[in-house]
């Protein structure tokens, strides 16, 4: 039997999906356009020669030696201080502390600092570690400013990863006469690892994208060395790439487009990385 | 009871503040089996988790009274929750397998317990004790979530057998079975009863009757009725028993 209205469900079915498929290219064609001027435009200044030349106030000459190793140091530093911070406070807020009324107040408090614009953080890092920690604008003080920036993300990816794993294998685990640490040492953190790397990498994203709390903490814009202590200064991509493209010539608009090439490959890379390992786990881990 | 190894002492339980439990005292014999049975919400799985601690999860759990295991206060200061689940072990009412082989779902438990002596001579003792071993003694590193959902709950009870516990508490453990495993998992308490204490909790009532050499009926959290299985199934004392077990409420 025929319902009066099945054609025109089907109608508005298939305008939905139109909809639906039309806005998804649309953004995409903008993306292509995005990656091909780009492309364009920087290919040609692309070679070994400008990823091992330091800053120059000559177009042809310039590279980011500095700027690449910059970001690569404050990556390193921010991993070492914001992953165990995050993953520590994660499974203490969630296996250990879950039902009290302090770590409802905490859980709130970080997802509203997840949304805090990042200049703020800047500002917060200028105060405590530039000024009160005399760190001055060291690679210390970089790394500590950004893992506070990704902090609130690494502890909600974390905790969204520890909450998958069903409370019958704790329990189960907890039964046969296992303390806490054992149970989440052999049967939450593993199936969660890989939930919690990918929010990781994704936070690490972030940070090597992100440029005003450098700027903020007054990161230096001109740096012909390279960092080789915590404590010494350092510049990074994009605020090397934001330099450049805010010089009038054109030369620099081309230095500026292959610095962000050579961003967007790291990035790649790096999400690259984080898909592989969810599709790694999703294989191996079924209840 | 003339020799109980769990017992109560005057005990009540509350969530929050509405009571689970109100002023129960009981004491379940050693090597014997104890079935606990009432309607939905009674009280049961409460009474159970009382004698392993398993209620500490949950937050706004409060214990008056006394739990006892061999005399010692469960819920004592210097009793160690770790200890008294390791000395009394349970299986829930949903299987739940660690997503690991076979083989490491029992062992990994006496491991992390410090168990040193033969691992396979464990493992097949304690999976030809859950009658499972000639289903699974050719595959045991498969991953343990291939089972079918008995063959799963029988691992869980091996699981529960190799750290050698003095008493296995059941909540409800077939009930997310069919009933050729249901069978399996009564004939499986059956013949544990030699070595165990076993205190089983379920809402079938054949159930109680086949398992059991003892039935407390517990009804919105109070004591109704506790005796020898066969008095409570043919000739309860109490009123309210009777209706229960003829299906009258419940």
């Amino acid at each position: 039997m025929r319902t009066s209205n099945l054609d025109k469900r089907k109608k508005q079915e298939k305008r939905f999906h139109m909809l639906c498929k039309s806005l998804t290219w649309m953004s995409l064609v903008v993306l292509v356009i995005l990656l091909t001027h780009v492309s364009v435009e920087g290919f040609s200044r692309l070679s070994l020669e400008f990823i091992n030349s330091f800053p120059s106030r000559f177009a042809h000459k310039a590279g980011l030696k500095s700027a690449l190793w910059g970001s690569v140091w404050l990556m390193g530093m921010v991993f070492l201080i914001s992953v165990p911070l995050g993953v520590a406070s994660a499974i203490y807020l969630e296996e250990y502390n879950s039902k009290s009324k302090i770590s409802r107040l905490i859980e709130i408090n970080i997802s509203n600092l997840a949304g805090v614009p990042s200049v703020v953080y800047g500002i917060l890092g200028l105060a405590i570690f530039v000024r009160f920690f005399g760190l001055d604008r060291s690679l210390l003080a970089g790394s500590m400013t950004m893992s506070l920036l990704i902090l609130p993300v690494i502890i909600i990816a974390s905790r969204e990863a520890l909450r998958t794993i069903p409370q019958s294998i704790r329990l189960g685990s907890l039964a046969l006469g296992t303390t806490t640490w054992q149970t989440i040492w052999h049967h939450v953190l593993p199936p969660a690892v890989p939930g919690i790397l990918t929010g990781i990498i994704l936070a690490m994203s972030r940070a090597i994208g992100e440029t005003a709390p450098l700027i903020m903490i007054g990161a230096l814009t001109y740096v012909a060395f390279l960092p080789e202590t915590p404590m010494d200064p350092f510049t990074t991509l994009p605020i090397q790439i934001f330099n450049w493209a805010s010089r009038p010539q054109h030369a620099f608009q081309e230095v500026a487009a292959a610095g962000i090439i050579v961003l967007l490959t790291l990035l790649l890379f790096m999400n690259t990385a984080a898909v592989l390992i969810r599709y790694r786990a999703q294989k191996k881990c079924n209840w | 009871m003339p020799n109980p190894i769990i017992s109560t002492k005057n005990l009540s339980v509350f969530y929050g503040e509405i009571p689970a439990i109100k002023d129960c005292t009981i004491s379940f014999e050693t090597n014997k089996v104890t079935s606990i049975i009432g309607p939905s919400g009674c009280g049961k799985s409460t009474l159970l988790r009382t004698f392993n601690r398993m209620n500490d999860f949950i937050e706004s759990f409060r214990i008056k009274g006394q739990s006892l295991f061999l005399g010692e206060n469960i819920y004592g200061e210097d009793a160690d929750p770790v200890d008294i689940r390791r000395r009394i072990g349970m299986v829930f009412q949903k299987p739940n397998p660690f997503p690991k082989s076979i083989y490491d779902n029992i062992i990994w438990g006496p491991k992390i317990n410090g168990f040193n002596g033969n691992e396979n001579e464990l493992i097949e003792s304690s999976l030809k004790n859950a009658a499972l071993w000639n289903e699974v003694k050719d595959r045991l590193s498969d991953s343990a979530m291939e089972l079918s959902g008995g063959q799963q709950q029988r691992l869980c009870i091996a699981r529960a057998i190799a750290m050698q516990p003095e008493v296995i508490l059941m909540d409800e453990p077939a009930s997310s079975l069919d009933p050729k495993s249901t069978t399996r998992i009564e004939d499986l308490i059956g013949e544990l009863r030699e070595t165990y204490t076993i205190v089983i909790v379920t809402h079938n009532m054949q159930q109680a009757a086949r398992v059991s050499d003892y039935t407390l009926f517990l009804y919105e959290g109070n004591m109704i009725e506790y005796g020898n299985t066969k008095k409570i199934f043919t000739s309860p004392d109490n009123q309210q028993t009777e209706d229960y077990i003829t299906g009258r409420f419940g």
